[in-house]
């Protein structure tokens, strides 16, 4: 039984020649010629900058070069996302290099012993080269680094690669904390306190209207308060020991201190033991103030990867590069704009967070996935029961196509009712909503409970 | 612990003049501007009210209203910033106007000619005038009066010389946050992926699709795909599972990849409604998971009362009060585990003639006789205390003459036809009686019979024994439209002596079968008819066009014979214009259920009369509509009608409705609030493909 009497499927990603390469034996004749080469960048010091390209088999292409037959084992590209969690997950790829011990000079034992620091971290890729399809246009299956060659035995070596994910494992946000280089007479007890980032809007009006957010004193002499670090859209309510100010007794101060723009409250009637607190919009799409209040959650966390993970910003026009998937996140950005959800977030306290531990909480409070590309970019995606199906997609045959086939059925951590706690009142330190939501046709009583730090923080 | 604040409307509080108001005679003193809004400290004599007037005046105004998506009210206080400028002894008071003529009076001492912040009560409430909790209602339209008075003597103001910068209520009260649809899609997404198996389907594909990316949705043909029939997951589209890629595991060497698929049919849905839950009703929609691609409006301009989830949950009955434009919720529980039932209830426009049906204000409009007479009581409550704090107790130690209370007598209005009902709770477990006596003849009702005789009739009631229960008469024939009647509850001389019975609510309704509670005082109620609809538009299409699958259970008020001539019941319609609509309806002239899809003026239905609809009794309802594709094996365009998981009709419409209104509405339980199916609904679903018999019998069998 033929099973590729069909029109032939459309699958993303893939260039047309790469496609259509791959495609024989799957409604093209012939079978298709494509194998892994894997790249490794190179920076050594007193040398050009280089690439080595390493294969299965020995060869050479007129646009990728000369490539050696090192590659022993390849292993397995991993990616993808939890079902059941939103965390998003590293990978780890192996493979095994074994050099020729008569070619001594380009071994991979001379490059990796001679330059272990240097090696390290440097850009790495797969790709699928063919002898029909340009290198340009060779499918990508891997885009990262490398973290490890650990020789195995003589002359063989064992490289590991991973995604780029250093900014996102090994950075702290914020960046900043407060201190008196900055703010000569800032308060004791606001000395050393992260700089305060605020995201979204934040309104007490129906929430005993004390202000969500309170501020730290950062100049006790001027009785400045600071609100966040940038140019927030706008400081809406000024609360003293909860009690609302009139607007002829604040002032907003925008600044610029050591490098930093900020935002200041100023309210002359304070004392150093009073409690300043406020309603505010936080940071617009432009970095140098105007421009619009970001509410989209999707457009949040872009903001915070492009700004404050991949970029280091601290004044002027905002970056507006980082390794994602910008597709991707126009998908999901588009499906938030029309959903009308909105996201509020207000960074304060004693201790910075790892960039990850706040990526993964954002996308847990959404209910949205991130995951590596192979492009080595960062992917979102939203499990959408309503998502409109687009003609084309892609058709698996099994049988002769599909050469292993096995069905699970996860029934752990199955739930009737879920209990979310939202609005997060920072100035409180707590949520102060909760919804649930249940399904009570269903006879088995199992609740979870969820929270939703970044959800929109307005009570009105 | 959200707090409003209402305050007086800006343009009277900030200019002064304009929506200010003073109440009783005499002069006043100089007033001008005050400070803007509460937590304000900005003492400024000379812009400050002076309340200089002589007896008899005092300052009304009206005060900002409550916002939107409030359910309940917790406490009421009055805050202001206040001196007493001729430095006597007196103080303030609040009173609150719109609740009942006397208001209410709380008092500070404010003597001391300085400004302070006083708070009225400092702790708990100000009573509610009139007694009870406060209600949404009494802050909707209230004045909110200040004025000056005597210490000494809680009348009405007297002269003094009284400086207000600030004036407020501070209102405690439940709260709906903006965005909290966004909060409940998130969950209910997450409940709806996780409420059943998840069921991940591992392949290992050619290199091509290397190309796949997580996310990514797919179709698969396999032939040891689990599909009823036996056959695997088949070629034809309808037939290919739709999956989504999960995992993505490229193998290099074997040049290969590894997909993890989430298998998305019993995930994917248009719209998911389950309506079931133990949570109590109110406008933040606790409890209930919904997603839709259509946005979900719902009107209802009055109140209404329904039973409280959270009460039946464990195993009590309460009825709670619901503002306007607020869906009404029930679940009921039965059996051991729990088994649910019920759900959104949507009803026709009805008016419960009987005043003061659930005694608010004890026996008021009621006479009462009999050894003892029966009496309020504040035990046993069946409402929630807010609406009202009393039913009335028969417990009868001689029945020489009945223990019954007497209505007075009241006019039905136009009504020809309808039902009384009663929600009794009989401790003893003996029956309590109704009677009715129309004016026009003098005649009783006798519900065994359904005839008016002409000795009196006491009708028992069905016993709740130790619970609270609803009974209703039978329909009442016509003869009530131009006459008086008036309503006996009570235990007759044959009666058993020593029995105690409750009666919480009593309800005379054009209606012929029981609707929900309709609360009146002085004044006969008018329920608006309940109006859901959802938003069907391009690109966003609850209601797909070319195949697609509604499944959901309905549970009606009503059975066959309580039906008015020719009465049609909506339960759900899709209407593109006059002449191009799907409706599900059922038809009292022929008993039967209706699936209609209209062409072009042209009706195409198929309809079944078996199983009967019974009240109180649910009927699991499923519609499907293939494309040309021919799912499931079905003829392009043949709607299937399920019941209880079994297929009974089909009609093939020769065309498909030609041309569409860029936005068109999914009604549910009624069309725009006519023609409304008077029952509950839960269970509903659409989804966008065709349902497998299999599938809908798995659900609903």
């Amino acid at each position: 039984m033929s099973l590729h009497h069909y029109e032939p499927v459309y699958v993303d990603r893939l260039t047309i020649q790469m496609r259509q390469e791959l495609q024989k034996g799957l409604g093209r004749p012939d079978t298709p010629e494509v194998y892994p080469v894997l790249a490794i960048s190179l920076s050594l010091p007193g040398q050009e900058p280089s690439t080595r390209l390493y294969a299965g088999v020995g060869g050479g292409s007129k646009t990728a070069g000369r490539y050696d037959g090192r590659v022993e084992a390849w292993g397995s590209v991993p990616r993808g996302v939890t079902v059941k969690g939103n965390q998003l997950q590293s990978l780890d790829v192996q493979v095994t290099l074994a050099d020729q011990p008569d070619v001594v000079a380009d071994s991979f034992t001379v490059l990796a012993s001679s330059f272990p620091s240097h090696l390290r971290r440097s850009p790495v890729s797969i790709r699928w080269l063919s002898p029909n399809v340009r290198y340009e246009d060779a499918a990508v299956a891997f885009s990262g680094i490398l973290v490890s060659a650990s020789p195995i035995s003589p002359w063989k070596w064992r490289l590991r690669l991973t995604v780029d994910d250093t900014a996102l494992v090994g950075g702290y946000f914020p960046r900043y904390t407060l201190s008196a280089a900055d703010f000569p007479q800032i308060h004791a007890d606001a000395l050393g306190q992260i700089m305060p980032v605020c995201y979204g809007q934040h309104v007490s009006d129906g929430q005993g209207k004390a202000g969500m957010i309170s501020l730290p004193l950062v100049d006790t002499v001027a009785k400045r308060y600071l609100a966040t670090l940038g140019v927030a859209e706008g400081i809406d309510t000024v609360f003293k020991n909860t009690t609302r100010l009139l607007a002829t007794e604040w002032t907003r101060v925008d600044q610029v201190v050591n490098g930093k723009a900020v935002t200041l409250v100023e309210v002359p009637s304070a004392t150093d033991q009073d409690t300043v607190s406020v309603d505010m919009r936080g940071l617009t799409d432009r970095g140098e103030g105007g421009g619009q209040l970001i509410r989209n959650p999707v457009r949040q966390i872009r903001h915070w990867l492009e700004t404050f993970v991949w970029g280091q910003w601290s004044q002027g026009a905002y970056p507006t590069t980082a390794p994602l998937d910008y597709v991707l996140f126009g998908r999901a950005d588009g499906l938030c704009d029309a959903a009308g959800y909105e996201g509020s977030k207000y960074f304060q306290g004693a201790e910075p967070s790892r960039n990850k531990d706040v990526l993964d909480e954002w996308a847990d409070s959404s209910e949205i996935k991130l995951f590596w590309t192979a492009a080595g970019k960062l992917g979102i995606v939203v499990l959408d029961p309503g998502a409109p199906m687009l003609d084309g997609t892609p058709w698996l045959l099994g049988g002769e196509e599909l050469s292993e086939f096995s069905i699970a059925d996860d029934v752990g951590g199955l739930c009737s009712r879920v209990d979310t706690q939202y609005v997060y009142g920072a100035a409180d330190g707590k949520f102060f909503q909760d919804l649930v939501v249940e399904d009570r046709s269903l006879l088995d009583d199992i609740s979870v409970s969820r929270q939703q730090p970044w959800s929109a923080a307005r009570i009105t | 612990m959200p707090l409003y604040y209402l305050r007086p409307r800006a343009a009277g509080f900030y200019g002064g003049g304009g929506n200010w108001t003073f109440v009783g005679s005499g002069s006043y003193g100089d007033y001008r501007n005050v400070d803007p809004g509460p937590n304000l400290t900005h003492d400024d004599a000379v812009s400050a009210i002076r309340e200089a007037g002589a007896s008899g005046v005092n300052i009304s105004f009206l005060v900002t209203a409550l916002p939107a998506g409030i359910s309940a009210i917790r406490s009421v206080r009055a805050v202001g910033r206040l001196a007493d400028s001729a430095n006597v002894s007196y103080g303030w008071f609040a009173r609150l106007g719109g609740v009942d003529g006397s208001g209410q009076y709380v008092y500070g001492d404010i003597s001391g000619g300085t400004y302070r912040t006083v708070e009225l009560p400092a702790t708990d409430s100000i009573a509610r005038p009139g007694g009870g909790a406060w209600t949404i209602d009494d802050l909707r339209s209230t004045t909110l009066e200040i004025g000056a008075v005597s210490l000494t003597n809680p009348g009405p103001p007297v002269s003094v010389g009284l400086d207000i910068t600030s004036l407020y209520f501070v209102v405690d009260a439940v709260s709906a946050p903006v965005k909290i649809a966004a909060t409940r899609d998130f969950a209910s997404r997450f409940l709806r992926l996780l409420r059943g198996p998840v069921r991940l389907i591992t392949v290992r594909a050619p290199l091509l699709y290397a190309g796949l990316e997580i996310g990514d949705y797919v179709t698969l043909s396999h032939e040891h795909g689990p599909d009823p029939s036996g056959e695997g997951w088949g070629r034809k589209s309808w037939q290919r599972r739709l999956l989504q890629v999960m995992g993505h595991e490229v193998d290099l060497d074997g040049k290969a990849v590894k997909l993890s698929l989430l298998d998305v049919r019993p995930y994917r849905v248009l719209l998911w409604d389950p309506a079931l839950t133990r949570e109590p009703p109110g406008p933040q929609g606790q409890g209930l998971a919904r997603l839709s691609v259509g946005a979900r409006q719902f009107s209802r301009t009055s109140k209404a009362w329904v039973q409280s989830a959270a009460a039946a949950a464990q195993g009590a009955t309460q009825l709670v009060q619901l503002d306007t434009d607020v869906e009404k919720q029930e679940t009921f529980f039965s059996g051991s585990p729990l088994i649910a039932s019920g759900g959104l209830l949507i009803e026709r426009a009805a008016t419960n003639a009987l005043l003061h049906s659930a005694f608010a204000s004890g026996l008021t409009g009621w006479t009462a006789s009999g050894t003892p007479a029966p009496a309020t009581s504040t035990t046993r409550l069946l409402f929630e205390s807010s609406v009202t704090p009393n039913v009335i107790r028969f417990a009868p130690t001689a029945l020489a003459a009945p223990c019954q209370i007497q209505s007075a007598a009241f006019n039905p209005g136009a009504v020809t036809e309808g039902c009384v009902s009663f929600w009794h709770y009989d401790e003893t477990g003996h029956a309590l009686y109704y009677a009715i006596q129309r004016a026009s003849d003098s005649k009783w009702w006798n519900d065994a019979t359904a005839t008016w005789d002409v000795a009196q009739v006491w009708n028992a009631m069905a016993v709740s024994a130790g619970k609270w229960g609803r009974h209703a008469s039978k329909r009442l024939d016509a003869g009530l439209a131009s006459t008086n009647i008036t309503l006996y509850v009570g235990v007759p001389t044959t009666g058993v002596v020593g029995q105690v019975n409750y009666l919480a609510h009593g309800q005379a309704e054009n209606c012929n079968y029981p609707t929900s509670a309709m609360v009146t005082t002085t004044a006969a109620f008018a329920r608006i008819a309940d109006d859901l609809k959802i938003e069907n538009a391009h690109g966003r299409l609850v209601w797909p066009r070319k195949r697609g699958t509604l499944i959901l259970i309905f549970t009606p008020l009503w059975s066959q014979a309580d039906l008015v001539a020719g009465a049609t019941m909506t339960l759900v319609q899709v209407q593109y214009d006059a002449s191009n609509l799907d409706r599900l309806l059922y038809r009292q002239a022929n008993a039967d259920l209706v699936m209609r899809r209209r062409i072009a003026g042209e009706n195409y239905q198929t309809n079944f009369t078996s199983p009967a609809l019974t009240r109180g009794v649910p009927l699991k309802l499923a519609v499907r509509w293939a494309s040309p594709e021919g799912e499931e094996g079905m003829a392009d365009r043949q709607v299937d009608l399920f019941a209880n998981g079994v297929k009974l009709a089909s009609v093939t419409p020769p065309s498909r409705v030609a041309a569409f209104p860029s936005v068109s509405y999914l009604s549910l339980g009624s069309y725009l609030g006519t023609s409304a199916s008077d029952g509950h609904f839960s269970g509903i679903e659409v989804r966008d493909y065709v349902m497998s018999d299999e599938e809908i019998l798995d659900l609903h069998g």
